[in-house]
């Protein structure tokens, strides 16, 4: 089957197995962000923006996707200039295997696109879908938090 | 403490490899995508013992796309060891890559090449196997059962103690009169502590990928901790030319030591070697659980005898471990049990150590940061809390009062060894002190320990341990580094030792970086590949930062003194008199030239030679780094639920290099821990059937499931150690089962004894829930 | 392996085309919504799936005595409407926030956790409590009350559920839900939710279901039945709680012991009636 969809801004026309994952699709179309870490939708290192929501590309059909528009962590720097989400995980020393980094990082693009000034309650709320065995999450929750000031900072 | 000043070591730099993961790059061993490349799948037995007695893959091999069908029937027979240790690995030689025989449910009994994941699994439907079913082993009782069903019946298997009795290793250590000891004492506790399954569960599941070269060499891209015992352990298994192999460790998602082992690299590397195509095999989830490898489930069980003042005169402590099938790690698990914990309570002149491994047919325990330490603090803690209890002493200065001290040392140090005996050692350095008193004002221990408050349904209570590891193998663990200079002044640093996540590319990068006077970003850091680098025994056993910093540090020397051989000429100056600071060599007389002005001179100037070096390291110490652990937990006494609130870890690993590096060590471990107190346990069917193979029924923790960890750096330095540097790897795993448990008998007045404290374990300790059926 | 069968996928746009797909494909045909669900455990009989996304089933709707929520509505955004952070003092945003993930919940819908009916749902059990109604199509438009949705024998492939309909009360009425987990992002261990109207602290009419028994949500009759007439004080709380232990037949399974299931169906009737209380206070 064929089908439509734009990645990471690019509009691309890809052949699908019915069966496919869009994790499958995504890594096949070259975007090795997208890690399977379990297959079942509970670990969240598949993540990535689906119309602008995060969602878990091993849960969805990719078929099911036709029309839709991707975004992974390699469609987040523009012009060689990393998100902010991107340096504060470098500066906060939030990245250590870096495995879980890319779900992490688009599931924190979910959060503080639609609430910019998490408490950190509502940062672990919104990064509960994302599993990482490297860092207890202390740096991750503060590279978030360190993002949105930083957002703040442009405004 | 030491009064050089630094510029990059102590400093918060970016990872060296942080870019190309924030970016999504591919840089992980399955990110590459080979052409034509074959996928394998495995058949694993149902049984938990049985014999095979007939297979056929015919079927199997019929099915278009399937390339190669392995089977016992045609693969080599000889005995190894998965156990990615030294050689000689000090774990028995009692697996083959597949068996006439299968000793646990998921044991290997065949693997399908195919040109796709999807045909290899079909094919292994296809395969025809006949069991005779085996009565099974499902316990430590069991298996110590008189008559006993054996699991290793085999006459080829080497390295077990007693395989008639399923006894992989024993150790036996005394020092002193224990049993005099305790009996002269005025207080005496004893506890006996349990520890069940429990799975690493890095993010990245095993992935290696295998091809052969130009040159018909055989490369094994592969997710492992280990790249040089990889190496060793697959061209022997195979009878291959070391010459013929090379090993690639690119960025590993994750190990925790279950990356400390050959578990797919043979299999991928056999069917390269059939078909010469590239092959690519990995793991599920479920799989990850159950044929990949756990932590050691032990019993452990300590006596403590004090006087009155609580001074320990007296400690023994006897330790059963599960190593399941196989006994990957068991003797040095085992022995870790008791050489990381009793040290730590140096004073009593009376200590000994009674501890057993046993095979079961469940499956195969293997090394877990903390390599049983963990299990062992649980027990000793548990019973440090109680004697405190008893002679009415705080925790906290009843460990002030019997914990090593620097300039001290303990008989265990020489008495128990990773499968020899130890090494004597001395501690250099130990902030234990510092870290009881920051650590316990920081979580108001004085305010809160003893208070029983309520607050709603929850009970609150504090609770505390402490811990020491190691630094390495003293003796055995070796590293080496490569530092070359470019024309630029840049360098090449080639390390064997294996970043899987650690930031120890980026540590050994800041060690060279200070020796040589430049920034970071002139490093340019490459771990490892066996074609490439020099040998490391790889990232376990916290020997990273120590051995092979140790190993950085020379090699940085060497060159250092070589840019300052020919600087020497360049200023016509005396090398001795030469400093070297921000990319510069600087003379007394104030006159500078450029690092990169040196190395053009080397290469094209006169004298022309590669200022560079290779440099290797073997402790003869292994300097352990210690922690103060402290935690504040919340009851639910209406359903037993635990909810840690708080938690503060003051650890002494000497001079942090990377501060955010090495207290995300600590904050990871302490995380990895409250998992294995509270939710995470590998369950079985009556069959031995792993019930809870997935995240979804496996819990480990998520972010709203664990307090802001707090970790408090403290002031040291280690004499031995590179720029004063410890490890700190492991350390904080230990901390969490004890200083809950302990927490939990502030709060609710009772003692949990084993793992994990669930809320129906919490109620029936409460008397709330009477006894589980059956 | 999940979904190695599948052969074909249509989106239609027609409600009639949708049934009739699903009637022209054959044994595997299956209707999707996120298809989460789907994915994860669909197995290779299924052949054809028939997306409802293109339905126009996504949407909450406020009226005078109600709200409808359509079935393709994504859990997200039913936990962020803003009519439903007021409805029942926000109870059903409450317990979207327990359900799986932030990024599940952004794909999975209301309908497919409906019609899925896990034994574990939270979902069954909150909308059963609450007394929801739905609309669905088989080729005719139905109405009918959700608990009589799942008395009939087996679910029918070419049924689709359009929309879920919550009556809007007024004061005198209040509900509460409780779940149990191991965890922060887990399915519950039991869970259990409780309506109940009352005149002046007197309960009029209640109802009470508790799911993950570990067997799908049960209408726990006789607790409702107990409540029906009384004052609800601390003594006939802790009776209604108490009957409920005795009541509601739980089970083993790999994740809580029968035992421990039947204490907390104790305990979550009690928590659920304590905060009923309180809310009715309240207002
Ligand atoms: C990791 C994980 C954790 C979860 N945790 C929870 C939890 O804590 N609590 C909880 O309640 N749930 C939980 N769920 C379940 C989740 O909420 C969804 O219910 C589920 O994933 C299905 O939603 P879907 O829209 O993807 O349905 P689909 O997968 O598309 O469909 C599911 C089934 O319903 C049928 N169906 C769907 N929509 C309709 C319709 N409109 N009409 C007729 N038939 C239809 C389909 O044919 C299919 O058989 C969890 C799921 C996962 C994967
Ligand atoms: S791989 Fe998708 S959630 Fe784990
Ligand atoms: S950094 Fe390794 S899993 Fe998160």
């Amino acid at each position: 089957m064929s089908i439509t969809l734009t990645i990471n801004g690019q509009g691309r026309a890809v052949e699908v197995a019915p069966g496919e994952t869009l994790l499958e699709l995504l890594r096949r179309a070259g975007c090795k962000s997208v890690k399977l870490g379990c297959d079942t939708g509970d670990c969240g290192t598949c993540a990535v923006l689906l119309n602008g929501r995060a969602v878990n590309a091993c849960m969805l059909l990719a078929v099911a996707c036709d029309g839709c528009s991707v975004t992974t962590v390699e469609g987040l720097e523009v012009e060689g200039r990393l998100h902010d989400l991107q340096s504060a995980s470098l500066d906060s020393g939030g990245v250590q295997c870096g495995f879980c980094t890319p779900g992490m990082i688009m599931a924190a693009v979910d959060l503080l696109s639609r609430n910019p000034h998490p408490t950190d309650e509502e940062i672990r709320a919104g990064l509960a879908g994302n599993l990482c065995r490297c860092t207890g999450y202390v740096k991750q929750i503060a590279a978030v938090r360190m993002a949105h000031a930083e957002v703040d900072d442009h405004d | 403490m030491t009064d050089t000043p630094r510029n990059v070591v102590g400093l918060n730099e970016r990872k060296v490899d942080g870019y190309s993961l924030v970016t999504g790059k591919p840089v992980f061993a399955g990110d590459v995508d080979f052409p034509d490349c074959l996928h394998v799948k495995f058949l694993y037995s149902p049984h938990a013992h049985a014999r095979i007695t007939a297979i056929a893959t015919h079927r199997a091999e019929a099915l278009p796309g399937v390339a190669v069908v392995l089977t016992h029937e045609n693969t080599p027979l000889r005995r190894f060891t998965t156990a990615g240790q030294g050689y000689p690995e000090p774990s028995p030689y009692d697996a083959r890559m597949f068996d006439t025989k299968v000793r646990f449910v998921g044991d290997r009994v065949a693997a399908v090449a195919a040109k796709s994941p999807s045909i290899a699994a079909r094919a292994v439907q296809l395969i025809d196997v006949q069991y005779e079913a085996l009565p099974a082993v499902l316990s430590i009782d069991e298996a110590v059962a008189a008559g006993a069903p054996v699991i290793h019946d085999e006459t080829d298997a080497t390295g077990v103690r007693d395989p008639s009795r399923n006894i992989v290793a024993e150790v036996l250590v005394e020092v002193g009169d224990p049993e005099t000891g305790l009996a002269e004492s005025a207080a005496v506790v004893e506890t006996v502590c349990e520890t069940p399954y429990a799975q690493h569960t890095p993010l990245e599941p095993h992935v290696v990928q295998s091809y052969l070269d130009n040159d018909q060499r055989l490369v094994l891209l592969t997710s492992t901790q280990v790249p040089f015992h990889v190496r060793r352990i697959v061209a022997r298994l195979l009878d291959l030319p070391i010459a013929r192999v090379r090993v690639i460790k690119p960025r590993v998602g994750g190990g925790f030591g279950v990356k400390q082992e050959v578990l797919l690299e043979d299999v991928a590397a056999l069917v390269t070697l059939r078909t010469e195509r590239p092959v690519r095999v990995e793991l599920t989830r479920p799989e990850e659980f159950y044929a990949s490898r756990t932590r050691h489930p032990m019993r452990v069980g300590v006596k403590l005898g004090a006087d009155t003042d609580g001074r320990l005169g007296a400690v023994s402590m006897e330790a059963i471990s599960n190593t399941g099938a196989y006994g990957t790690h068991g003797l040095t698990v085992l022995s870790n049990a008791g050489s990381k914990t009793l040290p730590l309570y140096n004073k009593a002149p009376h200590v000994r150590f009674d501890g057993k491994a046993v095979y079961t047919n469940l499956p195969v325990g293997g090394a877990y940061r903390g390599y049983g330490a963990t299990q062992g603090y649980f027990a000793l803690e548990t019973a440090m809390d109680e004697l405190a209890e008893q002679l009415g002493i705080d925790p906290v200065d009843l460990r002030l009062r019997n914990h090593i001290r620097a300039g001290e040392t303990s008989p265990i140090f020489e008495e128990i060894g990773e499968g020899r005996k130890g090494v004597e050692q001395t501690i250099g350095s130990c902030a234990l002190e510092e870290c009881l008193r920051v650590g316990a004002d920081r979580i108001g221990w004085r305010a809160k320990r003893g208070l029983r408050r309520r607050d709603g349904s929850w009970a609150h209570g504090v609770g505390m341990s402490i811990h020491m590891q190691g630094s390495g193998i003293p003796a055995i663990d070796m590293g080496a580094a490569t530092i070359k200079m470019n024309d630029d002044g840049s360098f090449n640093l080639l390390v064997g030792a294996t970043d899987l996540g650690t930031g120890s590319d980026t540590i050994l990068g800041q060690i060279a970086a200070e020796v040589l006077g430049v920034p970071l970003e002139k490093m340019i850091v490459y771990s490892s590949d066996t074609d490439m680098t020099p040998f490391d025994v790889g990232a376990y056993a916290s020997s990273t930062t120590y051995v092979s910093g140790n190993a950085v540090r020379r090699a940085a020397e060497s060159t250092r003194r070589q840019i300052l051989e020919v600087a020497a000429a360049m200023l016509s100056s005396d090398a001795s008199h030469l400093r070297l600071a921000d990319e510069q060599v600087i003379a007394p007389n104030g006159r500078t030239v450029d690092l990169a002005d040196v190395c053009l001179r080397a290469f094209y100037g006169t004298d022309q030679l590669q200022i560079g070096a290779t440099a290797s390291y073997v402790g003869d110490q292994s300097p352990p780094p210690f922690l103060a652990s402290f935690a504040e937990v919340a009851v639910e006494t209406e359903t037993g639920r635990i909810k840690v609130v708080d938690y503060v870890a003051a650890v002494d690993c000497g001079v942090a290099i990377h501060p955010h590096a090495a207290a995300g060590q600590v904050e990871g471990a302490i995380a990895n821990g409250i998992g294995y107190a509270l939710t995470e346990e590998m369950t079985f069917s009556p069959h031995g059937r792993i019930r809870n193979p997935s995240f979804f029924d496996y819990k480990i923790p998520a972010a709203p499931d664990l307090p802001d960890i707090d970790v408090i750096l403290v002031d040291s330095y280690e004499p031995t150690g590179p720029m004063g540097a410890k490890s700190i790897a492991e350390i904080g795993i230990n901390a969490p089962i004890p200083t809950i448990a302990n927490a939990v008998h502030d709060a609710i007045g009772v003692r949990l004894k084993a793992t994990p404290f669930t809320p129906e374990r919490v109620l029936r300790a409460l008397r709330v829930l009477g006894a589980p059926n059956g | 392996m999940p979904l190695t069968g599948l052969e074909s996928y249509h989106r239609p746009v027609d409600l009639q085309l949708a049934v009739d797909l699903i009637r022209t494909s054959g044994p595997g045909a299956r209707l999707m919504a996120a298809g989460t669900d789907l994915v994860l455990h669909g197995g290779d009989e299924i052949t054809t799936l028939v997306d409802l996304s293109g339905l126009n089933l996504a949407y909450v709707e406020v009226g005078d005595t109600r709200i409808a929520i359509g079935a393709m509505t994504t859990l997200t955004d039913v936990l962020e409407h803003p009519a439903l952070a007021t409805y029942l003092g926000g109870l059903i945003p409450g317990v979207l926030r327990t359900v799986g993930s932030p990024m599940l919940r952004n794909a999975a819908t209301l309908g497919g956790n409906l019609v899925r009916r896990q034994p574990w749902s939270d979902l069954v059990p909150l909308f059963l409590a609450l007394g929801a109604t739905i609309r669905h199509f088989d080729g005719t438009e139905h109405h009918a009350a959700l608990s009589s949705f799942y008395e009939r024998p087996g679910h029918r492939p070419d049924d689709i559920l359009l929309e879920v309909v919550v009556p809007s009360y007024g004061v005198g009425v209040a509900a509460a839900f409780e779940k149990f987990t191991r965890s922060a992002v887990d399915i519950a261990l039991l869970n259990c939710a409780v309506w109940v109207s009352a005149d002046r602290g007197t309960c009029t009419t209640a109802r009470i279901y508790v799911g993950a028994t570990p067997r799908p949500a049960v209408d726990a009759t006789s607790v409702a039945g107990y409540l029906e007439g009384k004052k609800l004080d601390q003594r006939v709380i802790a009776e209604a709680a108490r009957l409920g232990a005795t009541d509601v037949t739980t089970g083993d399974d790999r994740r809580a012991s029968a035992t421990y299931r039947t204490h907390l169906v104790e305990v979550g009737i009690r928590r659920c009636l304590t905060r009923i209380v309180r809310s009715l206070e309240a207002s």
